[in-house]
C-alpha cells in the first residue's frame, strides 16, 4: 500500500515538473523570439532569463523564501537519513553473516524499519518541494529542467529503482535468510548504489547553482549535460555528504535506540537498545570523524572556483556562523564522549584505566577552546588597550588553521581513545606480548600527538599554500593511529581471557539524552551548514549566470537565518519522533530475549 | 578535611576562570611586555561556559561519583545543622546574580565591542575610471617577466617608502610612525594570517580602492586606507604588491588548478 | 507518550538554546543587500525610472541629440512642437500622443525629418538617425519607454509611461558594458560599433554618395595621413585624431564636434583595428 501511494506521488511530482515546464516556457519563449542571438541560435537553448519581481508568483503573505527554504530542508533531512541508514545497514548485517550472529541481523533489521517509516516522508517533502519551486520560482526550475532536463528523468527513474530496491530489502529480509542471505546482501548494495547515485545526481543541481559549469557566461547552455553536471564543486559536495548522511543516520537511530531505551519496560529490551544506542553512537562518531577534512577540502574548491565565495564564506557576515557551527561540533563531541564515559558504568567493577577519563575530559576541553578561538577576536576599546593593539600574543596564533587543524585532530584522538578505553577494560593481557603491545600503543599515540602539533606550529612557518597542504599528515596521522590500535586491540581481545561482562542495559538515562543531543546538534548543524553553502551565491540563483530578481535576493541576518534551521529542525524531529511512536506500536515482545551480556560490538 | 565532592568542580571552574582571567593576561604579559592583554569578555563567556558543561557532564558520567555529589547537595539543602552556611550560600548566589545583572546593564562610557573582519569579501569586480577588473581572473601582469622582477621590487620599494610606511612601518609589520593613531592599527605584512592568505589581485583591490571601496557589509569599517588609485598607475599598484611580497618572504595565495 | 513529550520538550529546549546563541551570542549584522541593477522594471518607482531613462539617454542618444541642436534636432520643447510636425504634411506616422511620436520617432525615425537634418541629398525625407531598437543602439520595449519617460519629464510633459515587467531578454545592459563591450571582431565591426560612420564617410561602410556628413570624408585617409602633420607618420596621426580630436581639426569643418572619450571607450585592440584598416587597407 504504502509502495503504491509512494508511486502516486512520484507521478504527481513528474506531472507537476512537467506542467510547470510548459507553464513557464510559453511567456518566455514569446519573448525570447524578439530578440534571439546568434549563439542562442546555434544551440538552440535561451541563456538565463533576467527576472524581475512580477517574475515570481506570490500567494498572499507567504515568504517564498521561506517556504522553498524549508520544504528544501526537510527533504534534505530525510533524505539524508533514508540514504545514510542502508550503507551502515548493510555493514552490520554483514558482519552479523559472516560471524554468524543473529543479533547483529536483527538490529540491522530494526535500523532499516525506521528508514522506511521515514522514506514516504522522503518522496512527500521532495514533492512538496518540487510543487512550492514550480509554483513560487517558476523562472529558476524553468531554467535548470532546460538543463538538466535529462538528468532529472533519470532521477525519476532511479527514485522508481530505489524505492522497488528498499522494498523488496526490507520485505525480503525474513525471508532471504540462510542460504539466500548472499542474495540479500547484493539487494542490499544494489539499494546503496541506487541511493548514491540518487544523492550524486542532486547535487549536480545544487553545485551548478553554485558552481555552474557547462554554460556561457550568459547562461547559455552548450548542450553537454555532463559538462552541468560535473562541476567544480560536485565531487567534494559528493564525498561531503556521503560521510555526513551516515553520521546523521547514526545519529537519528542512536535517538531512536535512545527513545525506546527510556520507553523500554524489560532488562532485555533496555539491553538491545542500549547496545543499539552504542553502536549507532559508534557509526555517528566514526562517520564524523572524516567530515572536517572532507568540509577543508570543499571550502579549498571553493575558494579556487570564486575568490569572492570564497571570502564571502569565510570573511563576512558568514564568518560568525562558523562561530555558531564551533559550538555546535563541541556540543556533539561533547555529547558522544559523555555518552562514552557513561558507558563505563556497563562494566563490572571500576575499569583500570577510568582515571583516565579526567585527563581526556582535560585535553578536550583544551582542543575545543583551541579550534573556538577566532581569528578576529571580538574586543572593546578597553580590550584592545590592554592588549596594546588587536593582535593577542597568547590567542592570535590560536585563531589560524595550523591551531585549529591540530586541535581536531587531538580531538578526534581523544574520543577514539575514550572508545578503546572501553574495548580493552573488558580483556586483561595473558601474555607478555600484549603488554608489550599496549605500551607500543601508547608509544604511537604520544608519537601521533607530538607530530601533529609538530606539524600545527611548524605550519606558522611556512606560506599559507603549504601550510594548507600540512593538513593532510595530520589527518593520516590520526587514521594511521586509529588503524594500528584497531588493528592491535582486534589482535589482543581475540587471544585473551575477558575479565568484565559488558551489562548492556546498566545505562543512567541522562546518557540517552546524549544520543537525543546528538540527534539535534545533528540536524541544526546540517541546517547550518546547509544554509551557509547555498547562501554565499548570494543575489544569484545560479552563480554570476542567473540572478534572484526576486524581492528575497537579499541575505537575511544571522538570527533570522537560524531561526528557520531552527523550524525546519523542529518540524523534523516532530515528524521523526511521530515515525518512532509508529514503529514502536504494535512491537512490544519481539526483542524479549535480548543480550543481556554480551561481547563488545564492532 | 576532606572537600565535598559537590565542590570540586566548582573550585575547577574557579581554577578555569582564575586561569581565563589572568593566567593567559600573565603569558601574554610575559610575551608582550608592557601590556596585559585579557582573553576579551566575549571569548571568556563562551570558554568558562563551556568549561562548565564538560565539569559538569565528568561529573555525571560516573554513577557513584555522580550519587555522592546528588546526596551531598541533599544533604545541603535539606539538613537543618546546616542551616546558616545554606542560608549564607543562597543569598551569596542571590546577590552575585543580582551584581551580574546590574553590571550587565549599568550605564558605561565605553564604546561596545567592534566588529569588524581582517578580509572583507571584495566584490567579484570593480572598474577605475572606466577599466573595468574582474578580480577572479585578475593577475599581477608584473610577475610574468622574470627579468624584470628585481627593477619592479626595486621600484616597488621606492613607492612604498614614498606613501607607505608612515602607516605600514618600515619592517612593514604595522608599526609606522602614525600606526599608533589608528584604531584598528595598519595590516602587518609580516603575519602570515594577513597577505600571505590573499591573492594578488585582493590586494590590488583593497589598495586600488582604499578603504571607501570595502562593501557595506559589517560596517563602519574604519579603515584609513586612501584610495590609492588616485596616486599611483596600476603598474605602481602592482609593483608594490611584488614589493609587499618580496620583503616579507611570504607567498600570494594562488590559483591552483 | 510521556516519554515522546519529554523527550521532545528536550529537543525544543536545545534548539532554543542554540537560536539564542544565534541571537545573543553574536552580533546581528546586517548583511549587504544586493548591488542594485541598472534594469528597468515594473517595481521601480517612477523617479527611479525616469533617472533610468537619462542614463539610457546619455549612454545611447547624447552623442548626436547633445542638446545644441547641431547634429540633431533639440528635444527641450518636444512637449509642444510634437503637434505642429505631426500636423505637418510631411508626417508620414500615425501617432496620436507625445508618447507615440516619441516613440515612433525612435522606432521609425524617417516618419518625420525635422527640416535640415534629413540625410543630405534626401530632402529631409530620410533620417540618418539609426532606429533605436535595433542595430548599434538595440534598445529593449522597456528601455525606449524609459528614454521617453526621461524626454516628457525633461521637455515638461506628464510622464505617461509606466514601468513594465520586461521580458527576460530586455533589460538595459550596465553601462560599462555598453561602453567598452565585447570586443569588435574586425575594424568594420570596430568602426561601426563606435557609429564612426555617422559622422565619417568610410572606406567599406556604403554611405550615400555625397551625402554631407560633419565630419570629414576617410575613404581618402590612406594616402593623405601621412602629409597632415609634419613628422607625423600616418599611423601615429590617426591614433592621435581618434584619441584626441580636438589637436588637428580638418579644414572646413567645425571643431569640437568629435567625442574626445574613445580612449575610455575603445579597446587597444580595437583602436590597433581601426589604425591598421584606415592606414593601411587591411
Amino acid at each position: 500500500m504504502k509502495a503504491l501511494a509512494v508511486m502516486l506521488l512520484l507521478v504527481l511530482v513528474l506531472l507537476a515538473s512537467g506542467g510547470g515546464r510548459a507553464l513557464v516556457a510559453s511567456p518566455s519563449g514569446a519573448m525570447a523570439a524578439e530578440t534571439v542571438s546568434a549563439a542562442e541560435a546555434a544551440v538552440g537553448h535561451p541563456g538565463a532569463p533576467k527576472l524581475t519581481p512580477p517574475d515570481y508568483p506570490r500567494y498572499g503573505g507567504l515568504n517564498s523564501r521561506v517556504v522553498v527554504w524549508v520544504a528544501a530542508q526537510l527533504h534534505l533531512f530525510f533524505a539524508a537519513f533514508v540514504l545514510g541508514v542502508p550503507i551502515f545497514v548493510l555493514a552490520i548485517e554483514f558482519i552479523g553473516w559472516r560471524n554468524r550472529d543473529p543479533r547483529y541481523d536483527r538490529m540491522a533489521h530494526e535500523f532499516i524499519k525506521i528508514s522506511m517509516g521515514a522514506f514516504s516522508l522522503t518522496a512527500t517533502s521532495g514533492g512538496i518541494l518540487v510543487f512550492a519551486l514550480v509554483a513560487l520560482y517558476p523562472g529558476l526550475f524553468a531554467y535548470l529542467t532546460g538543463i538538466f532536463g535529462p538528468v532529472m528523468l533519470l532521477y525519476a527513474l532511479l527514485f522508481l529503482a530505489e524505492t522497488a530496491c528498499l522494498y523488496a530489502y526490507y520485505y525480503g529480509w525474513d525471508a532471504m535468510q540462510g542460504r539466500r542471505k548472499p542474495g540479500h546482501i547484493l539487494l542490499g548494495l544494489g539499494l546503496n548504489l541506487v541511493g548514491t547515485a540518487l544523492m550524486v545526481l542532486s547535487n549536480s543541481w545544487a553545485t551548478f547553482m553554485m558552481a555552474p559549469s557547462g554554460v556561457d557566461a550568459r547562461g547559455v547552455f552548450a548542450g553537454d549535460v555532463w559538462a552541468a553536471v560535473a562541476g567544480p564543486l560536485w565531487t567534494p559536495l559528493n564525498v561531503h555528504r556521503f560521510l555526513a548522511n551516515i553520521a546523521y543516520g547514526g545519529a537519528i537511530v542512536g535517538a531512536y535506540a535512545a527513545y525506546r531505551f527510556i520507553a523500554a519496560r524489560t532488562p532485555g529490551e533496555k539491553a538491545h537498545y542500549d547496545w543499539m544506542g552504542h553502536t549507532a553512537n559508534g557509526v555517528a562518531i566514526v562517520a564524523l570523524l572524516p567530515l572536517p577534512f572532507a568540509g577543508y577540502w570543499m571550502t579549498k574548491e571553493i575558494y579556487d572556483y570564486s575568490q569572492q565565495m570564497g571570502i564571502t564564506l569565510m570573511g563576512g557576515v558568514f564568518a560568525w556562523l562558523f562561530i555558531i557551527q564551533a559550538v555546535l561540533i563541541g556540543t556533539i563531541f561533547l555529547a558522544a564522549n559523555f555518552y562514552l564515559w557513561c558507558g563505563m558504568a556497563r562494566l563490572d567493577g571500576t575499569s583500570r584505566t577510568a582515571y583516565l577519563v579526567k585527563y581526556i575530559a582535560g585535553v578536550l576541553v583544551i582542543c575545543f577552546l583551541v579550534w573556538f578561538t577566532p581569528h578576529t577576536l571580538v574586543m572593546t576599546a578597553r580590550e584592545t588597550a590592554a592588549l596594546g593593539g588587536a593582535y593577542h600574543p597568547v590567542l592570535g596564533p590560536l585563531g589560524l588553521m595550523s591551531a585549529k587543524n591540530t586541535a581536531v585532530n587531538v580531538m578526534i584522538l581523544a574520543t577514539f581513545l575514550t572508545y578503546q578505553l572501553f574495548r580493552r577494560s573488558m580483556v586483561r593481557s595473558t601474555q607478555s606480548w600484549m603488554a608489550r603491545a599496549t605500551r607500543l600503543q601508547v608509544a604511537f599515540y604520544i608519537a601521533a600527538v607530538a607530530n601533529i602539533v609538530w606539524l600545527g606550529v611548524y605550519g606558522y612557518f611556512v606560506p599559507a599554500n603549504v601550510r594548507i597542504g600540512l593538513s593532510v599528515p595530520q589527518v593520516a596521522t590520526t587514521l594511521l593511529v586509529i588503524v594500528v590500535c584497531v588493528v592491535v586491540d582486534e589482535a589482543i581481545a581475540s587471544r585473551s581471557e575477558r575479565v568484565h561482562m559488558i551489562h548492556w542495559g546498566r545505562m543512567p538515562t541522562r546518557a540517552q539524552y546524549a544520543l537525543f543531543t546528538l540527534a539535534v546538534a545533528f540536524t541544526w548543524l546540517m541546517g547550518l551548514m546547509g544554509y551557509i553553502r547555498s547562501s554565499i551565491r548570494q543575489h544569484w540563483h545560479v552563480y554570476t549566470v542567473m540572478r534572484d530578481g526576486s524581492a528575497d535576493a537579499f541575505t537575511p541576518t544571522i538570527g533570522h537565518a537560524t531561526s528557520i534551521v531552527s523550524a525546519s529542525t523542529l518540524v523534523f524531529l516532530l515528524l521523526i519522533l511521530f515515525v518512532f511512536w509508529l514503529s514502536g506500536l504494535g512491537r512490544g515482545q519481539a526483542v524479549a530475549s535480548g543480550p543481556v551480556a554480551a561481547p563488545a560490538t564492532p | 578535611m576532606k572537600v565535598p565532592r559537590a565542590i570540586r568542580p566548582i573550585l575547577v571552574v574557579a581554577l578555569a576562570y582564575a586561569i581565563v582571567e589572568a593566567g593567559i593576561p600573565a603569558i601574554g604579559a610575559l610575551l608582550k611586555p608592557g601590556t596585559w592583554p585579557v582573553v576579551p569578555a566575549h571569548l571568556a563567556r563562551i570558554y568558562l561556559f563551556f568549561i562548565a558543561n564538560v565539569v559538569l557532564l565528568y561529573t555525571a558520567a560516573d554513577e557513584v561519583l555522580w550519587g555522592r555529589v546528588r546526596g551531598e547537595l541533599r544533604y545541603f539543602f535539606g539538613a537543618d545543622e546546616v542551616r546558616v552556611v545554606r542560608t549564607l550560600v543562597i543569598a551569596a548566589i542571590s546577590l552575585a546574580g543580582g551584581y551580574v545583572a546590574y553590571d550587565a546593564v549599568r550605564p558605561r562610557l565605553e564604546t561596545p565591542p567592534e566588529l569588524r573582519a581582517i578580509h572583507p569579501a571584495p566584490p567579484a569586480s570593480f572598474s577605475i575610471g572606466g577599466k573595468a577588473y574582474d578580480l577572479s581572473t585578475l593577475n599581477n601582469p608584473l610577475r610574468a617577466d622574470k627579468s624584470k622582477f628585481a627593477d619592479h621590487v626595486k621600484a616597488g620599494a621606492e613607492l612604498y617608502f614614498k606613501n607607505c610606511f608612515f602607516c605600514h612601518g618600515d619592517k612593514l609589520d604595522g608599526k609606522g610612525h602614525y600606526a599608533d593613531a589608528f584604531h584598528p592599527r595598519p595590516a602587518n605584512f609580516r603575519d602570515v594570517g594577513t597577505i600571505a592568505q590573499l591573492r594578488e589581485s585582493y590586494l590590488f583591490w583593497r589598495i586600488a580602492t582604499g578603504g571607501p571601496g570595502l562593501p557595506r557589509e559589517g560596517w563602519p569599517w574604519m579603515s584609513s586606507m586612501p584610495i590609492w588609485h588616485r596616486f599611483l598607475s596600476e603598474t605602481e599598484i602592482w609593483q608594490v604588491i611584488l614589493f609587499l611580497y618580496d620583503f616579507t618572504g611570504q607567498a600570494p595565495r594562488v590559483r591552483d588548478s | 507518550m510521556t516519554g515522546v513529550l519529554r523527550v521532545g520538550g528536550y529537543a525544543v529546549g536545545l534548539i532554543g538554546l542554540f537560536t539564542a546563541f544565534s541571537y545573543y551570542g553574536i552580533p546581528q549584522l546586517v548583511p549587504e543587500p544586493p548591488p542594485a541593477e541598472e534594469q528597468v522594471s515594473g517595481a521601480m518607482m517612477i523617479e527611479e525610472f525616469v533617472a533610468a531613462g537619462a542614463r539610457i539617454y546619455a549612454r545611447a542618444c547624447v552623442l548626436c541629440h547633445s542638446g545644441l541642436g547641431d547634429r540633431a534636432p533639440k528635444l527641450d520643447a518636444i512637449a509642444t512642437v510634437w503637434r505642429e510636425r505631426v500636423d505637418d504634411p510631411r508626417y508620414r506616422g500615425n501617432a496620436k500622443s507625445l508618447e507615440e511620436y516619441l516613440r515612433e520617432s525612435m522606432i521609425e525615425p524617417s516618419a518625420y525629418v525635422v527640416k535640415g537634418f534629413g540625410k543630405p541629398g534626401s530632402g529631409d525625407t530620410e533620417s540618418p538617425m539609426p532606429g533605436a531598437n535595433r542595430g548599434a543602439l538595440a534598445l529593449s520595449p522597456g528601455e525606449i519607454d524609459a528614454v521617453i519617460a526621461h524626454l516628457q519629464s525633461t521637455a515638461g510633459a506628464k510622464v505617461t509611461v509606466a514601468p513594465r515587467p520586461v521580458p527576460a531578454s530586455g533589460v538595459e545592459r550596465p553601462a560599462a558594458e555598453a561602453t567598452v563591450g565585447e570586443k569588435a571582431p574586425d575594424a568594420v565591426a570596430a568602426l561601426q560599433k563606435f557609429q564612426c560612420d555617422m559622422c565619417h564617410h568610410l572606406p567599406g561602410l556604403a554611405v550615400e554618395e555625397g551625402a554631407r556628413l560633419p565630419g570629414p570624408d576617410l575613404r581618402k585617409l590612406r594616402e593623405t595621413a601621412a602629409n597632415r602633420v609634419a613628422g607625423m607618420g600616418a599611423r601615429d596621426f590617426i591614433v592621435e585624431s581618434i584619441l584626441f580630436p580636438a589637436r588637428v581639426t580638418a579644414e572646413g569643418f567645425e571643431p569640437g564636434l568629435m567625442p574626445e572619450d574613445y580612449g575610455d571607450r575603445m579597446l587597444a585592440a580595437e583602436l590597433q583595428m581601426i589604425v591598421d584598416y584606415l592606414a593601411e587597407g587591411r
